[in-house]
């Protein structure tokens, strides 16, 4: 089995990963996940949603990692009762007081230990099956030889990161932003303090951030020493980096399935999701201890971009209606790429407003145009400027 | 020099020295701490600890006090299957751990074991299951003293509760003293002091060949609080006497002075949501 892995910070989101290609979401309740600050989801489209990916076969995993104070105890045992019910697939845990409760009720979902365990043995792994564990998502720290070795001595299902922002600590064992602004990390209020400036006496400044995850290359590398899901960081990014990533990694997986996947397609899907995540992204700890150069310094080089110029709502006769997000005019190159669809580009030479008027640009959001494409449109793909050539992407 | 952060408190201690668990920095000075009637020493073992001094085992065995170890990282097989191949000397009387693979290798040795991991167990139900399988749990330091009371109360084991310490806020596996050096062409360096620049907060890091552990530049001070706390659920009081002087330990622990550190989070709960920041 292998798993494509999304988060999902909301419902649109939601919506997106699953049409993208996710064979299962991530996602938070109003409570005990680490992502506080978070839309996240109320019970009622937590129940909505488990409905809807069932729908389509596919799972949905709800977090419940906070490390647990007294006062956080209270309502939790209903919350799992009601996660239970309501058919969730998993709960992610790091506090063993989440398992000994679900274990004595017998709740109805897996527990998939959080990356806050910051596992990375063999003998972790046993503690907790023997606990009624039944995947674990490894540190971010772990290297391809920690999951040779935990995969070989206990053939657990194994989740990792594939995608996204890393933590400079490991996960769980850092509690610099309780420190610095009295919000505990730990019960997703980080302040992400580690991607601060700090002052030495040596005349230059400190920082210690990491760079983005990007495990393109590694990833048949990954299902070859049993990786089984493959996660992408990131509930909060918007719904065009969710699709570009899901979309980049679901091509990613199924030319290894079937045998197609090339170095220049690798390079190509590189490309597109460094051009999406707007940061610098490595490989960090999977061949070694990263070094200086998997670290930012003198701040985050982050340039964000347009790209992303709207969302298609309807094709009919070789001409979709698109609601716009972001500038484009008549004359510029633009390609549109879906989740079934093959990718296409073509220069914008048919532009209409809403009221059928002939015009030039669009620069008002969420504005519905029409405009002319060479080819059948799905609902729901998206155009975005043209920056590189598009590759293979069948 | 320890800095004065909070208001100054006369103590009159009556803590049980012999229930001092004290934390290591330098051989030389264990006499020194025996005189004062210390009798349990927590060493920091040499490759396998991480922020702190380290000894080998023939450092720690000469020296022949009560001795634990105290193993902070977190493991990777390699390191345990290393470790099961040591031969403890006779004094070590247990091990103060983070990582629960290590438990899980060492559960039929007989060794007594105390589980430190200072942010992840914050509550008594949690620390009641960890106490199925360790013999004591080191309390968190992120917690108000009236959370540290009810699970003083509720626990079935006594605790180890941290008495004073620059308490280590950040465990990384990055080498990021290093990692500084190199991008700034900067003499090599395994410390640094550093600030952030609205002077919010001070940090010392540490380095070594496993990570870099990063410590709050302010004493943690529970010596008073302690006294209030019921002895019988405490198994040991922990002293840390990184980046202390001996005679400073001896000072704070006979309370000869008046120098005191910073209450950390007794007094102070943490909230998670914005909304709920005042």
């Amino acid at each position: 089995m292998i798993e494509l892995l999304s988060p999902a910070g909301d419902k649109e989101r939601l919506f997106f990963a699953l049409l993208y290609g996710a064979d299962a979401v991530y996602l938070g309740g109003q409570n005990f996940g680490l992502r506080a600050n978070a839309t996240n989801f109320t019970d009622e489209e937590l129940e909505e949603c488990v409905k809807y990916a069932h729908s389509l076969s596919k799972k949905v995993y709800v977090t419940v990692n906070i490390v647990f104070h007294e006062e956080d105890l209270e309502g939790l045992e209903e919350y799992l009762k009601f996660l239970s019910e309501i058919g969730v697939d998993a709960i992610i845990v790091s506090d063993p007081v989440v398992i000994e409760i679900s274990k004595k009720n017998s709740y109805d979902f897996e527990i998939h230990l959080s990356t806050q365990a910051s596992t990375l043995n063999s003998r972790v792994v046993k503690f907790f099956m023997e606990q009624g564990v039944k995947r674990v998502v490894l540190a971010r720290e772990a290297s391809k030889d920690d999951i040779i070795r935990i995969k070989k001595e206990t053939g657990i299902e194994l989740e990792c990161f594939i995608q996204g922002a890393m933590c400079t600590s490991f996960s769980g064992r850092c509690v610099l932003s309780n420190y610095a602004t009295n919000r505990d990390s730990n019960r997703g209020g980080c302040a992400q303090v580690c991607r601060w400036t700090f002052k030495t006496d040596t005349g230059a400044d400190f920082e210690m951030m990491p760079k983005d995850l990007n495990m393109i290359e590694n990833i048949e590398s990954m299902i070859s020493i049993g990786v089984n899901s493959f996660k992408i960081e990131g509930r909060m990014r918007s719904i065009y980096y969710i699709a570009t990533v899901l979309h980049t990694y679901r091509k990613i997986i199924d030319k290894i399935g079937n045998n197609t996947l090339t170095k220049e397609y690798i390079e190509y899907a590189r490309n597109i999701i460094n051009r999406v995540a707007n940061r610098e992204s490595v490989s960090q700890f999977y061949d070694g201890i990263p070094g200086f150069k998997e670290q930012y310094f003198n701040g985050r080089k982050e340039e964000s971009n347009q790209d992303f110029l709207g969302l298609v709502k309807t094709y009919r006769d070789g001409y979709i209606d698109l609601e716009v997000r972001n500038y484009f005019k008549k004359g510029d190159t633009v390609q549109i790429f879906g989740p079934k669809m093959q990718t296409i580009e073509f220069v914008i030479d048919d532009l209409k407003s809403d009221t059928g008027e002939n015009i030039e640009y669009c620069n008002h959001p969420k504005d519905i145009v029409t405009i002319k494409v060479p080819s059948f449109c799905e609902q729901n793909s998206m155009m975005r400027a043209k920056v590189f050539d598009i590759f293979d992407e069948i | 020099m320890i800095k004065v952060m909070a208001s100054v408190s006369v103590i009159r201690t009556k803590m049980n020295k012999q229930k001092i668990l004290l934390n290591v920095s330098r051989i030389e000075d264990l006499e020194r701490y025996k005189t004062l009637g210390i009798e349990h020493f927590l060493f920091p073992l040499k490759g396998y600890s991480i922020g702190y001094e380290e000894f080998d085992l023939k450092e720690i065995e000469d020296s022949k006090v009560k001795a634990y170890l105290l193993i902070n990282r977190i493991l990777d097989d390699d390191d345990i299957d290393r470790f099961l191949e040591l031969s403890l000397p006779s004094n070590v009387l247990g091990l103060v751990i983070e990582d629960i693979g290590l438990y899980y290798a060492l559960k039929n040795r007989g060794y007594k074991l105390i589980l430190f991991q200072n942010h992840l167990n914050n509550n008594s139900l949690t620390i009641n299951f960890w106490l199925e399988y360790f013999d004591s749990l080191m309390i968190s330091t992120d917690i108000t003293l009236k959370e540290i009371e009810k699970i003083l109360s509720q626990t079935k084991k006594p605790l180890v509760l941290n008495v004073l310490s620059y308490p280590m806020i950040m465990y990384s596996r990055r080498h990021l003293v290093t990692n500084y050096c190199i991008e700034h062409d900067i003499s090599e360096k395994k410390a640094l002091d550093i600030v952030e620049s609205k002077d919010s907060l001070s940090l010392k890091l540490v380095e070594s060949p496993y990570g870099t552990a990063v410590f709050d530049d302010n004493l943690l001070d529970m010596r008073e609080e302690a006294l209030t706390l019921n002895a019988e659920n405490i198994k040991f009081y922990f002293v840390d006497t990184h980046f202390l002087k001996v005679g400073d330990v001896i000072s704070l622990l006979n309370n000869i002075d008046e120098i005191s550190g910073i209450k950390g989070f007794l007094y102070k709960k943490t909230v998670y949501k914005i909304g709920d920041l005042k």
